[in-house]
């Protein structure tokens, strides 16, 4: 198939019901393919009907794979645009199918099922999509002989989609994570330790639309470097879905000193929960995130009853989304695989959440005896000192970016991620 | 919060810094000359020359007795290639290891007995880590065919009794190997009685100026330990696999830098480390481990009651001080390492371990300069845990 162009299809789901806001989910999920495809030479992305289109790709199986990534996405094809003609739509369906082949291994199709299916987008096509699809099946079928024939659920299905001006034709589909595009239902505030629930948590807040900015408690001297590179390690790897991610870090050691020194020892773990949470409603103030995302899990541990987790919320003074309530820890693993935290959290680096943890917690905290323990701990000042020594990290695509120059404001709302 | 001060790296024992003459000797391998050594073609001939130069200076640097030489890519693969490749070498019998090795002398060792159905024993050490000998000689008998044994010791410093050991292992175990784990002694202390008492050592490149990646299994007389890799036969079929040109010339010059200023840096770092060892065994509620017992010049390592190794080597970072916790232990699972369970600490004392090295780049003033600061860092960790 020399000559012809090599594009990308991009399919979403969800994104097209959205009736009223649909142009504007569109076009964000445009913008988030724009930033995914960084990097991949392209001759620009279309919004035809119904699809997006990354036309002119200089490699379409890695911008296809890399486009599998974005949130909204439902599934991406390496795809060959042909002239409207049977005989150059037959060569390129013979093509893309022998680059899928070859991608599994098996150049001639042996012990694989496929069919071919049609549509016309524009009906004055002189073939019908039945008649086309069997031409095409006809003259693919005397090429890789291996093939049987299957209508329901075939191992590859070649689509052809006739234009106006063109037939897409494509032999593969890569699965994209579905959900919505990242940025397109407002923001929240992610807290992010160096364990495994929090970072898949954030996931989940991302693939349904959240732009999370992400919170990260760094207690030195008692923690080290190494934590603070794993957290920057889970941005970096959430960023791969995300566009641009913000991680701030926030220095807590004195915070969780002063409740080590004057809580009694069961209360400590939900004073240090409430404190992280009143230093993220700062952040989500400051940023104009409508709710925090934790990776907290009813029952997951002792300490996180519902009466705890309500303790613990009544610091945020907003909503407190948590994707992984009701999921087993099995559950998380297997998410934090897929998604590639696991081997991160699972470095032997402790965070600020393993320091100081009483040897019996309270099971079933009592809002009004924290709220008098806070009173005499006096917490208000080393809170601020918490958030003003707040460090920022930018990331996008996998990669640590390069400090914000100075003069710019980074944290104000709106300056950031939302581009 | 850094120091405006150049940092002060005292970890030396985890890894050293790399000579600037050793970088030269190993750039012309990064980049012109790139032939494969086993390559019958001029560039190929030149690199073979490079290594078997780098074999002579590091063999040269061990002592004058004869032997062979593998390089390895580390002390790790060469420990292991003794452990697993002498005790294959002789099947049936029993291993004989001490309870403070290294875990990649342990750990080979462990396997070693497991692959064979055969017993590993591990000889008990007293509280400074010096091997129990009467436990050794009741370990031996004509049964054991591997004795492994570490010279001087990563996490303490002790210098373990190796000729006595030999002595014990000739009398009393007459079919056995000795090897000896010599990564950190290798270059700090002169091996000549070692090497002389020992039918194999190991060696590793970056604790002395060298370039991690490299390492050595230096054996004597007849025997030869089984291969770990198979595949072109280089190394005289026991270590295949292309050999690491550029790091094992950059061992070659590390070695031979090690030897010649041996006989001045050992005792300028034995004044210096007598300096460290009086300062923490000054410090209240300290102690310091391998108590008098001869040890390395270069590393000195103590329990600091309540100042958890951990926080105290971060707080020191704060101030500019690169030290070494000396624990291996995994903060989740809470497990200590071996050598100091080995040595009676518990839990708690094995986390509050501080353990500086030094080499030979380390100057006078650095470790003043650290010294000045120990005692008011020891005691901010101790207020700050309490």
């Amino acid at each position: 198939m020399n000559g012809a162009e090599r594009l990308v299809i991009v399919r979403y789901g969800e994104v097209g019901l959205k009736r009223g806001n649909r142009a504007l989910f569109e076009k964000l999920l445009k913008r988030r393919l724009a930033d995914a495809l960084r990097g991949e030479r392209h001759g620009g992305i279309e919004r035809p009907h119904g699809r997006i289109l990354v036309r002119a790709a200089a490699d379409p199986w890695a911008a296809a794979e890399r486009a599998a990534r974005v949130f909204g996405v439902t599934s991406t094809s390496p795809a060959l645009s042909a002239p409207r003609e049977p005989q150059a739509i037959e060569a390129a369906a013979s093509f893309a199918l022998e680059e899928a082949l070859a991608r599994r291994g098996c150049p001639d199709g042996s012990g694989l099922t496929m069919k071919v299916e049609s549509t016309r987008a524009d009906k004055s096509f002189p073939l019908g999509s039945m008649e086309l699809s069997r031409r095409v099946a006809d003259a693919v079928l005397s090429r890789f002989r291996g093939f049987g024939v299957r209508m329901k659920e075939p191992d590859l299905t070649v689509g052809i989609e006739v234009r106006t001006d063109e037939a897409l034709v494509f032999a593969e589909r890569l699965r994209g994570p579905g959900g919505l595009p990242v940025g397109s239902l407002g923001r929240a505030v992610a807290l992010l330790s160096g364990g495994i629930d929090s970072p898949v948590a954030a996931w989940l807040a991302m693939k349904r639309g959240l732009l999370v900015e992400l919170l990260h408690f760094h207690a030195p001297p008692f923690v080290g470097e190494a934590s603070r590179e794993k957290a920057l390690d889970l941005a970096r790897a959430l960023s791969r879905y995300g566009g641009r991610l913000r991680l701030w870090i926030a220095p807590f050691a004195a915070v969780q000193t002063a409740i080590r020194d004057g809580a009694p020892d069961p209360y400590r773990t939900l004073l240090y929960r409430r404190a992280m949470n009143r230093v993220a409603a700062r952040l989500a103030d400051s940023s104009n995130a409508r709710a925090l995302v934790t990776g907290e899990s009813l029952g997951q541990v002792a300490s996180q009853t519902l009466e705890n987790l309500a303790c613990i919320e009544d610091a945020a003074g907003r909503m407190v989304l948590r994707p992984l309530l009701t999921y087993d820890k099995e559950e998380t693993i297997a998410l934090a695989r897929r998604i590639g935290t696991f081997e991160i959290s699972s470095r032997p680096h402790p965070d600020c959440c393993t320091l100081f943890t009483p040897a019996r917690p309270k099971i079933r905290g009592r809002l009004e005896e924290l709220r008098d323990i806070e009173e005499t701990l006096a917490l208000e000042p080393l809170l601020e000192s918490c958030w003003e020594g707040r460090e920022l990290a930018h990331l996008a695509h996998g990669e640590l970016l390069p400090p914000a120059p100075p003069g710019i404001a980074a944290d104000r709302p709106g300056s950031g991620g939302e581009r | 919060m850094q120091s405006a001060r150049a940092t002060v790296y005292l970890d030396h024992a985890a890894s050293t810094p790399l000579d600037e003459e050793v970088l030269q000797a190993m750039l012309p391998h990064l980049r012109a000359e790139h032939a494969n050594p086993s390559a019958l073609h001029a560039p190929g001939v030149s690199a073979r020359r490079a290594l078997e130069a780098a074999r002579e200076r590091v063999l040269a640097a061990v002592s004058s007795r004869p032997g062979q030489l593998v390089f390895t890519s580390g002390g790790t693969e060469a420990n292991n290639l003794a452990v697993l490749g002498f005790a294959r070498a002789r099947p049936g019998g029993q291993i004989v290891c001490s309870a403070v090795e290294h875990p990649s002398v342990a750990r080979a060792a462990q396997a070693a007995a497991a692959e064979a159905r055969r017993p590993c024993a591990r000889v008990q050490v007293d509280r400074d880590g010096r091997l129990d000998l009467e436990h050794l000689a009741a370990a031996l008998s004509k049964k054991t065919v591997l004795v492994a044994l570490i010279h001087g010791q990563n996490e303490i410093g002790v210098l373990e009794p190796i000729a006595e050991a030999a002595a014990l292992v000739r009398r009393l175990a007459p079919r056995a190997h000795l090897h000896v784990d010599a990564v950190q002694s290798f270059g700090k202390v002169r091996l000549d009685g070692i090497a002389a008492a020992a039918d194999s050592l190991s060696l590793s490149a970056h604790k002395v100026h060298g370039p991690k990646g490299a390492g050595a299994l230096v054996f004597f007389g007849g025997a030869r330990p089984g291969p770990l890799l198979h595949g072109g036969g280089q190394e005289g079929g026991l270590r295949s696999g292309t050999e690491n040109v550029a790091a094992i010339a950059g061992f070659g010059r590390a070695a031979e830098l090690a030897r010649q200023s041996l006989p001045e840096q050992e005792p300028r770092l034995a004044r210096l480390l007598a300096r460290v060892t009086a300062a923490f065994a000054a410090l209240p509620g300290a102690r310091l481990l391998g108590g008098n017992a001869p040890r390395l010049p270069t590393i000195a390592a103590a329990v600091l009651e309540g100042a958890r190794g951990e926080i105290l080597q971060h707080h020191l970072e704060e101030l500019g001080f690169v030290i070494g916790t000396g624990s291996a232990c995994h903060a989740r699972s809470g497990a200590i390492s071996a050598t100091f369970e080995a040595i009676g600490l518990s839990p708690e004392q094995a986390r509050s371990v501080a353990r500086v090295s030094l080499a030979r780049s380390t100057t006078e003033a650095q470790v003043e300069r650290f010294l000045e600061e120990l005692p008011g860092a020891v005691q901010h960790v101790r207020e700050l845990v309490r």
